[in-house]
């Protein structure tokens, strides 16, 4: 597994964040109806650059967890520190690209969307055009910046969702199944750019994903989740985030076929 | 949601479902509807079935709007007012009373929606005026306020206001919650948020709602304009029975009736206009 330290730590060295840190993390849901223990304990060191692939049985707290890094939902136990300020609200730092694209604001135009974070933050209408055109231009979409976003297809959508959350330079970018609404060629598409994105910008990203092959295509670092209360059950760093290869061709790797499969017994176990 | 307002919101989403094709196959249905009315009306009065007292010919009726337009001598239009002098007063009426409840409904449905306790608190005495027929408040609001439009604009004001409270509080909950967490997420404080993503997401049903709101404020119009309410359209329908003007009767049925129908497209195509994206939210 030498080639797969070296990814960890060429991704590692091109992060210039800081590192995230889960202490005995845990949460429980109360409701009238009663108490769901939906994660936990986990502790978890997460490197600057790391790209974390989450996978894990549907209900296992996938969702929790990426909801309590971006800071929407508070632990009932356990913290969350990213370098040595502990997570407890949402903030800019950590931006989130959800599954559905109703998380954009349809009244307004793509680029709009995209200048939000910008706007909020204060910044002068000069500079957030300059910087929202920038990101629509990493994300190809520099051709629909005037069009209201609901003209847009899915995948161009989620574009946007990724492209607003880069606008913001977050530390961190959690994604809760950004492509799991989309058609599979898409989808493929999307693979490409965000793992392309990953490498130009270094960022450290977490990707929550129902599909083993996309979760060890592009995470540098691969995470298995136990069924509910959600525990780290696998945690592998991955070679082929780091590969030049498009997942198709990647699918005809036998190195890929025994990786992917070999994660699929973690989280069928 | 069997409220009026959740009733007007669903018929919508029901009306943007429904296929162009069917659009034009209904417009025509209705066209045709529309001629059997009349024919069978015209055919009713052709017979002399009843006397012209119970049922005026469609030409009796054309004649009252030709008065209704013209002077003749020392009469001036109909109750001493052109037809449409009795229209904008209505109208008048309408738009001041609705016009307040625009201000006051959104921001009462806001802060309904937005703190626990205020809504504990005022929540049931909208609803409890809401379920209230206006006009059994109308006399106590003709004892405040006077027998002439400010007792109206009031009556009007409360009629409309607690629809568009209740869509505004229906639009702000139903916001996506993923929409929400998102503007937080980049970095969006409590102000931004309402400001940014909640007003703007509700605005679709508040636009309902206000619509819904000036129907019933119609409706609620014509009848208190049976106390003093020449110039005024519901006026001028309410004086005929001393005369036993049939035929002005009627001409007020179909101005109201059309009225109500104008109001109701003018300001679809005004929501049209304001949140192209409506169903796209
Ligand atoms: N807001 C909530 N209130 C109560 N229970 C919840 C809530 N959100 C999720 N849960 C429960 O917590 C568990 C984990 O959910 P989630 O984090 O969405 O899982 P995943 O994303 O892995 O499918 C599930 O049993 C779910 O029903
Ligand atoms: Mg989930």
């Amino acid at each position: 597994m030498s080639e797969a330290n070296d990814a960890a730590k060429v991704a590692g060295a091109s992060g210039s964040g800081h590192p995230l840190r889960l202490r005995a993390l845990s949460h429980t849901y109360r409701t009238e109806r009663g108490a769901t223990h939906a994660v936990g304990p986990i502790d978890l060191e997460v490197a600057p650059g790391e790209f974390l692939s989450l996978l894990g049985p549907s209900g296992c707290g996938k969702t929790t967890l990426l909801q309590i890094l971006a800071g929407f939902v508070h632990p009932s136990d356990g913290s969350v520190l990213l370098g040595d300020q502990p997570v407890t609200a949402p903030a800019a730092d950590r931006g989130v690209v959800f599954q559905q694209s109703s998380a954009l604001l349809p009244w307004r135009s793509v680029r709009q969307n995209v200048e939000l974070g910008l706007q909020l933050a204060g910044a002068n209408k000069a500079a957030r055009r300059t910087r929202a055109d920038a990101e629509l231009d990493r994300v190809g979409l520099t051709d629909f910046a005037d069009r209201p976003v609901y003209e847009l297809s899915g995948g161009m959508q989620q574009r946007v969702q990724i492209a607003r959350v880069l606008a913001n330079d977050p530390e961190l970018l959690l994604m809760d199944e950004p492509f799991g609404a989309l058609d599979a060629m898409t989808r493929e598409h999307l693979q490409g750019e965000l793992r392309h994105l990953w490498r130009t910008t270094g960022r450290t990203m977490v990707l929550i994903t129902h599909s083993v092959e996309e979760a060890v295509a592009l995470g540098s670092r691969v995470l298995v989740m136990s069924p509910r209360p959600g525990r780290i059950v696998f945690d592998e760093p991955s070679p082929f985030a780091n590969s030049d290869r498009p997942l198709s061709v990647m699918l005809d790797d036998p190195d890929f076929h025994e990786e992917c499969r070999r994660v699929r017994a973690a989280i069928e176990h | 949601m069997s409220t009026p307002v959740a009733v007007a919101i669903e018929e919508d989403e029901q009306a943007n479902a429904m296929p162009t094709r069917h659009r034009g196959r209904t417009f025509a249905l209705r066209l045709l509807s529309l001629g059997v009315v009349f024919g069978l009306w015209w055919l009713l009065t052709a017979l002399k079935i009843w006397s012209p007292l119970i049922l005026p010919a469609p030409s009796a009726v054309w004649r009252a709007f030709v008065q209704s337009v013209t002077t003749d001598g020392p009469r001036r239009g109909l109750a001493g007012y052109y037809l449409w002098e009795h229209l904008w007063a209505s109208l008048q009426r309408i738009l001041k009373g609705v016009g307040y409840a625009m201000i006051v409904g959104p921001l009462l449905g806001l802060a309904l929606a937005s703190f626990r306790w205020v809504r504990i608190v005022v929540e049931p005495w909208v609803g409890f005026l809401r379920a209230l027929p206006p006009l059994g408040y109308f006399s106590l609001l003709i004892i405040w306020f006077g027998i002439d439009d400010t007792s109206k604009i009031w009556l009007l004001f409360l009629a409309a206001f607690p629809p568009i409270t209740i869509a505004t509080i229906v639009g702000v909950e139903r916001v996506r919650t993923d929409r929400l967490n998102g503007a937080r997420s980049l970095g969006a404080s409590r102000l931004q948020v309402i400001r940014h993503v909640t007003l703007p997401s509700a605005l679709p049903d508040v636009l309902t709602g206000i619509r819904v709101a000036f129907g019933f404020a119609w409706t609620t119009i014509v009848a208190a304009e049976t106390a003093n309410g020449i110039p005024g359209i519901g006026g001028l329908a309410w004086a005929t029975k001393k005369e036993n003007r049939t035929d002005v009767a009627i001409l007020c049925v179909i101005v109201i009736g059309i009225t109500a129908v104008v109001i109701d497209a003018v300001l679809q195509r005004f929501e049209r206009r304001v949140v192209p994206w409506k169903h796209h939210a």
